[in-house]
């Protein structure tokens, strides 16, 4: 009888094994969350930044008379090392010239961009 | 009819064991609780300043435009020629002229500092840099926003 009585009272293996499993499933749902909130946070300080690099671009060019193609390569390459995009290898800057101006670009390191514009010259 | 009033009374044992689990489970999500707090909070100061920042950067480059050439670049504080004045004050940027003036306030964990740039060839610039600050209250070097407008507003 004794016996029987402390048979029924306790949990069985598997039922402690599916409680724990629960929790390891939250934990991970949890730490999954975390993640995804710090990687989002981290990819709009990238856009802002890089948003404030073309601005401070368009900015110095916007003072200038004439300015060409080489202008807008040295100030967008300038404007990438003082941004502080250095801190941040995942994201390096692309420069095309074509006949009329150039195309500047903020890559990912997945080939994505960031931001992309193109500048006439001014001539 | 018996089995319904009985009580089953756990050991000293089981009763030490309930009570650890209980414990751990306990600090378990007072820690994801505050974790999750934090970081959400965090994420609200960054997002609220990232959305003050286009309005700030407009605000600078126009009030600078607009003003005459700098006499005297701190840290802190830039001076005009026509008594118009930049400077960080409690937390805000204050653009004063000396028709009135106009505040905004930098987001929490954030702090403000000038610099005037000379690149050849080009118009000299002020630079307003908006820094990070850690949790203890350090300046973060690598976390920053520049925002720079061309002072003097002589094309070349």
């Amino acid at each position: 009888m004794k016996n029987k009585k402390l048979k029924t009272r306790g949990f069985i293996m598997v039922e402690i094994v599916v409680a724990l499993g629960l929790v390891a499933l939250l934990g991970v749902c949890y730490s999954a969350s975390v993640k995804t909130i710090d990687r989002m946070d981290r990819a709009f300080t990238n856009d802002a930044r890089a948003l404030q690099t073309i601005s401070n671009t368009v900015e110095r060019l916007a003072q200038k008379k004439r300015y060409g193609n080489d202008d807008i390569r040295k100030i967008f390459l300038d404007e990438f090392s003082k941004s502080g995009f250095t801190a941040d290898p995942k994201i390096t800057p692309l420069v095309k010239t074509e006949t009329d101006g150039s195309k500047l670009a903020l890559l990912r390191a997945n080939g994505k961009a960031v931001i992309e514009v193109k500048i006439l010259c001014r001539k | 009819m018996s089995k319904i009033g009985k009580r089953n009374y756990l050991s000293l044992v089981e009763a030490l064991f309930a009570i650890a689990l209980l414990a751990i489970f306990f600090n378990l999500a007072t820690m994801f609780y505050y974790d999750g707090r934090k970081t959400a909070m965090k994420s609200m100061d960054k997002a609220s300043h990232a959305r003050s920042v286009s309005t700030l950067a407009e605000n600078w480059r126009n009030f600078i435009h607009t003003a005459s050439e700098p006499v005297k670049v701190e840290a802190d504080k830039i001076l005009f020629k026509n008594h118009a004045a930049i400077e960080v004050k409690n937390g805000q940027l204050v653009f004063s002229k000396p028709d009135g003036q106009k505040s905004f306030a930098l987001a929490k964990n954030f702090t403000a500092s000038f610099e005037l740039e000379k690149n050849p060839g080009e118009s000299p610039l002020l630079v307003l840099y908006l820094k990070s600050k850690g949790s203890k209250g350090q300046v973060l070097k690598d976390k920053f926003i520049r925002i720079a407008a061309a002072a003097g507003g002589g094309g070349k």
